[in-house]
């Protein structure tokens, strides 16, 4: 994984082991950027529900964020119509988000990663969103469906996160 | 989860003209432009020092980041400073992750931060400063 920081690693996986409570919710979503914080106020009181650590609903609300914002504002230009199904559910020891749309299809996971050395302004839009959320959860499907995208995103509890991010990173202080 | 902005503009004649933006709540894609405007706003004011407080910041996506790495080159630009400090843990974790701000100063809290700025403190005032790059 890459590291923890403020928390150790131990920690993690205990609060991790624990299984969580069954919950879900669906919600239909337009393509507009003041729906992503409807979206995070959703999966914050699911989380309440489902009983997720601070870590995992951070990794949740990440990958919703970036996700809905790539399509919103790379797949549907931010038309204001254009439709968004959202889904999370826990099971047991499951966390499963997932997120369709039918703009133009686009699978995130064969997008070239972001070009670190360059200042964020400077990289291809949508390469940042998409590395954070390879970095946040465990597994990435995408499948097209007829005319719809479908992007499913999971967690196993028990497994430490960002178990295929970007490697061990130090903390570190970074001055000029 | 809204986000607050709190922003101050020091006036003291006998300092750099400084800007500070504490953020708190939620730093995401709906919440961005909001800080945008804000960062816009204290831009035109020409500070020669930035700094993004994010003791309160619970919450940040890569548009939050977005928006923070522009103040930054613009900051470059005017040959001012642009510093954060004080992120929570998860927020760290995902500016770490992301290398996001290259070249950016980003302290623990304010007693770091308040050591670098008294180590550079007569070159701003000079108004040589060091380059951001």
């Amino acid at each position: 994984m890459g590291f923890v920081a403020g928390k150790s690693r131990a920690k993690m996986r205990a609060e991790n082991r624990a299984s969580l409570k069954n919950a879900g919710f669906a919600m239909e979503l337009k393509a507009s950027t003041s729906e992503v914080g409807r979206a995070l106020d959703a999966v914050r009181s699911f989380s309440e529900k489902a009983g997720l650590s601070e870590d995992l609903l951070f990794d949740l609300c990440l990958c919703v964020d970036e996700a809905l914002a790539n399509t919103i504002i790379h797949g549907y230009k931010r038309d204001g119509k254009g439709a968004i199904q959202l889904e999370v559910l826990a099971e047991g020891e499951r966390l499963t988000l997932e997120i369709r749309d039918h703009a133009a299809p686009f699978n995130p996971l064969e997008a070239p990663p972001p070009e670190l050395d360059l200042r964020p302004e400077e990289r291809k839009p949508g390469g940042l969103g998409i590395f954070l959320m390879r970095s946040a959860a465990h597994e990435i499907n995408y499948c097209r469906e007829g005319e719809w995208n479908r992007l499913t995103l999971k967690w196993h509890l028990g497994e430490d996160s960002r178990a295929r991010g970007s490697g061990p990173n130090e903390p570190s202080r970074r001055k000029p | 989860m809204t986000l607050t902005i709190r922003s101050f503009s020091e006036t003291d004649p006998q300092r750099p003209r400084a800007v500070r933006i504490a953020l708190a709540g939620s730093l995401d894609t709906s919440t961005s432009f909001d800080l945008e405007r804000e960062v816009e706003r204290f831009l035109q004011e020409k500070p020669r020092l930035l700094v993004f407080d994010l003791a309160g910041l619970r919450f940040i996506s890569s548009s939050g980041i977005r928006v923070i790495a522009v103040a930054q080159r613009r900051m470059s630009a005017l040959k001012g400073l642009c510093l954060v400090t004080n992120p929570q843990p998860q927020v760290d974790k995902v500016l770490e992750i992301i290398k996001a701000l290259p070249g950016l100063s980003i302290f623990r809290d304010e007693a770091e931060m308040d050591a670098y700025l008294l180590e550079i403190q007569q070159k701003i005032i000079d108004g040589d400063l060091p380059g951001q790059e």
